[in-house]
């Protein structure tokens, strides 16, 4: 048995770069599918980032992908507010700036090509908390109380707004076929839901 | 009951597999007999393959190298004075730690984000920071 000398000695901080390398994926991914477009997914994880780089004192082994997500769906539930009392607000000044960074090239073509507009439609169209949840439940996978933490909310709340936006998601997609299969009678098909697990 | 309705939080939670127990048992009998709340399982399942079948969206490589330049073209807080100029972080923990306010990493909830100084700025107003220092620097 091995016996180490000091207080804490497993757990070695990650760099800056492990950090990115490690969570900016998923981050982006998330940000994208809340806000729907790629400008607002860029600057929504950007601003996670700088959040994360900011605090980074305080991170406690185990609670960094919490931490994103919170970060990032409290940034994101802000955007959609400000939004709401600004709606013909001006360009911001540096605007053009923020554009020339963001210009869409080639790449951009290549998301819009790809991503299944019509599944991104149907959640831009849920109301924002509809859109968090299910966002966080079927596409993050956390489980109803890492979602109820990360909101804020209790568990039952959000049952009941992952119900709602998916039978809101279910409508607005039933007119095609090829992405929603119908499911034969008596087969229930196993839908792993990885945080559900352990409930 | 076997012949009362399923809620809508037990119809989310029956089609996840998250419910146990009598619960689940309970459910489980009630959606083999009637039909309303079978079909409500069902779509919400629907959903949630119709969700994970779309392609993820990549990250675009612009924004990972921004990301990773971030300690480059950032002070952990613009607000307090920084104990090492920006320049200094070498991508570790530990010097940015030097310049990192202890309170500024409690959970973050949305009122606390409006008195932020990135918040001022709008998301929007805070990433044209960046992106102008990236493009500055390349």
């Amino acid at each position: 048995m091995t016996v180490e000398t000091a207080d804490q000695p497993t757990w070695v901080p990650p760099t800056w770069d492990e950090v990115v390398r490690e969570h900016a994926d998923r981050v982006y991914r998330l940000a994208f599918r809340l806000s729907g477009n790629r400008a607002d997914a860029e600057d929504l994880t950007q601003e996670t980032f700088v959040r994360v780089f900011r605090s980074l004192s305080q991170y406690s082994p185990g609670t960094f992908e919490g931490w994103l997500h919170r970060i990032t769906t409290n940034l994101f539930l802000d955007m959609v507010r400000r939004r709401q009392r600004i709606r013909f607000d001006a360009l911001p000044e540096d605007a053009a700036d923020r554009l020339a960074g963001t210009s869409a090239g080639p790449e951009q073509s290549y998301d819009e090509r790809n991503l299944d507009p019509e599944v991104q439609a149907a959640l831009d169209a849920l109301p924002p908390d509809f859109r968090v949840a299910v966002v966080l439940c079927d596409l993050e996978q956390l489980s109803y109380e890492e979602i109820a933490a990360t909101l804020g909310i209790k568990v039952g709340t959000v049952r009941s707004r992952i119900h709602r936006g998916r039978v809101l998601l279910r409508e607005a997609l039933a007119h095609r076929a090829p992405g929603v299969r119908p499911v034969e009678p008596g087969v229930e098909p196993e839908v792993a839901v990885a945080g559900g697990v352990g409930l | 009951m076997s012949s009362t309705h399923l809620s809508d939080e037990a119809v989310a939670a029956f089609a996840d597999g998250v419910l146990r127990g009598n619960a689940r048992s309970r459910a489980a009998r009630h959606v083999d007999t009637c039909v309303e709340c079978r079909q409500a399982v069902r779509a919400q399942r629907e959903a949630v393959l119709a969700l994970r079948q779309a392609p993820a969206p990549a990250l675009p490589a612009g924004l990972f190298e921004r990301l990773r330049g971030l300690p480059a073209v950032s002070p952990a807080n613009p607000d307090a004075q920084p104990a090492e100029p920006p320049a200094a972080a070498s991508g570790l923990f530990a010097p940015m730690a030097a310049f990192v306010p202890a309170d500024t990493s409690r959970p973050l909830s949305s009122d606390e984000a409006d008195d932020d100084a990135g918040a001022r700025h709008g998301v929007w107003g805070l990433a044209a920071l960046f992106t102008a220092r990236a493009r500055r620097r390349s």
